[in-house]
């Protein structure tokens, strides 16, 4: 499947509304604003082909949720991990496991409210219904949670990545979103462009 | 009137923070459990005055679980706690009998409303399904 200049516009407006509910999620979460530094799209046939991935990269916090044909990560680096889970973790919460099991607990959390406000954003043009698995927490290198989220998840044709990067200057900290779709979600996404 | 609560909920922090916050509002949580054997056995030892039910869980998902509560106890008060905000979804949700789905993060105010209209609901034998959704 090919997409023209016009269906990446209308994808990637469809990304920047799930975004501005993420962003406004994770400020509620960290207790600070959060800006959206950028969001680019593109189109490649496995995902360690993507030019994003290419770049140096540091150890990560991350954690996925999947449905067919769709697969969504956040991560985080350790530091900002740590800054963006504070709050959560402040109050106690989770004492009877480690540090690492309970930073990685509020890190799948914070995942799972910030991916699933732009999958939200996505299933409704889409008209349909959907339900991410419950997130999976995962460190090391962004490439390496790549490939394993990756797994059989899209057996053939082309994905479709979409990156968001997030940061809140207040508490130095980040946030990139990734997002990989395959042929048919995508279809399903430029049913309804008008939406 | 305090609740006694089932919380279904996979992950430990944000167990750890619902059973804080049903405590500071008075209320307390009865048994735990994140997949569909472990609520309805947990339910049918504790009948719980409300379960509150996440959707994205490792086994079953939310909307199975409050599914099958339902279909086993039509009288069991659910509302879904989740980060999924889907319209679909929450029109789904209350069709199969929740009372409401509140997004996450919890919002103390919204649950606190939530609650109280719940614990008022007790005081109604026509149950949940004339009331969606309670806030």
């Amino acid at each position: 499947m090919e997409i023209t200049p016009q269906d990446q516009k209308t994808i990637l407006r469809f990304v920047e509304r799930g975004v501005a509910a993420s962003s406004s999620k994770l400020a509620a979460i960290s207790r600070t604003v959060w800006d959206i530094r950028g969001i680019s799209l593109e189109a490649c046939a496995r995902p360690e082909d993507c030019a994003q991935l290419k770049e140096p990269s540091e150890s990560y916090l991350g954690a996925y949720c999947q449905a067919p044909g769709k697969l969504f990560l956040a991560f985080f680096s350790e530091l900002s991990a740590a800054r963006i889970t504070l709050p959560l973790l402040s109050g106690g919460a989770g004492g009877r496991l480690s540090t690492p099991q309970r930073r990685e607990a509020a890190v799948a959390e914070v995942a799972n409210i910030v991916i699933n406000a732009v999958a939200d954003a996505l299933a409704e043009p889409g008209g349909v219904a959907v339900i991410l698995s419950a997130p999976k927490c995962v460190r090391g290198q962004r490439a390496d949670i790549i490939k394993a989220a990756f797994g059989n998840l899209f057996p053939c044709g082309r994905i479709f990545s979409v990156f968001i990067h997030m940061a809140s200057q207040e508490i130095a900290a980040d946030c990139t979103l990734l997002m990989m779709l395959d042929d048919v979600n995508v279809s399903f996404l430029l049913q309804n462009p008008d939406a | 009137m305090a609740l006694r609560i089932l919380v279904v909920e996979d992950n430990l922090i944000t167990r750890e923070m619902l059973k804080d916050i049903f405590d500071i509002l008075g209320h307390q949580v009865v048994a735990e459990a994140d997949d569909m054997s472990g609520t309805l056995s947990a339910y049918q030892q504790h009948k719980p005055d409300l379960v509150t039910v996440d959707l994205s869980l490792p086994k079953e998902d939310g909307l199975a679980i409050l599914r099958a509560l339902r279909q086993a106890h039509a009288d069991a008060k659910v509302v879904v706690i989740s980060g999924n905000s889907q319209q679909r979804i929450r029109d789904e949700a209350l069709q199969a009998g929740a009372l409401d789905l509140l997004g996450k993060p919890i919002e103390l105010d919204v649950l606190k409303r939530c609650l109280e209209a719940v614990a008022a609901h007790g005081n109604n034998p026509s149950g949940p399904e004339d009331h969606p959704p309670v806030r």
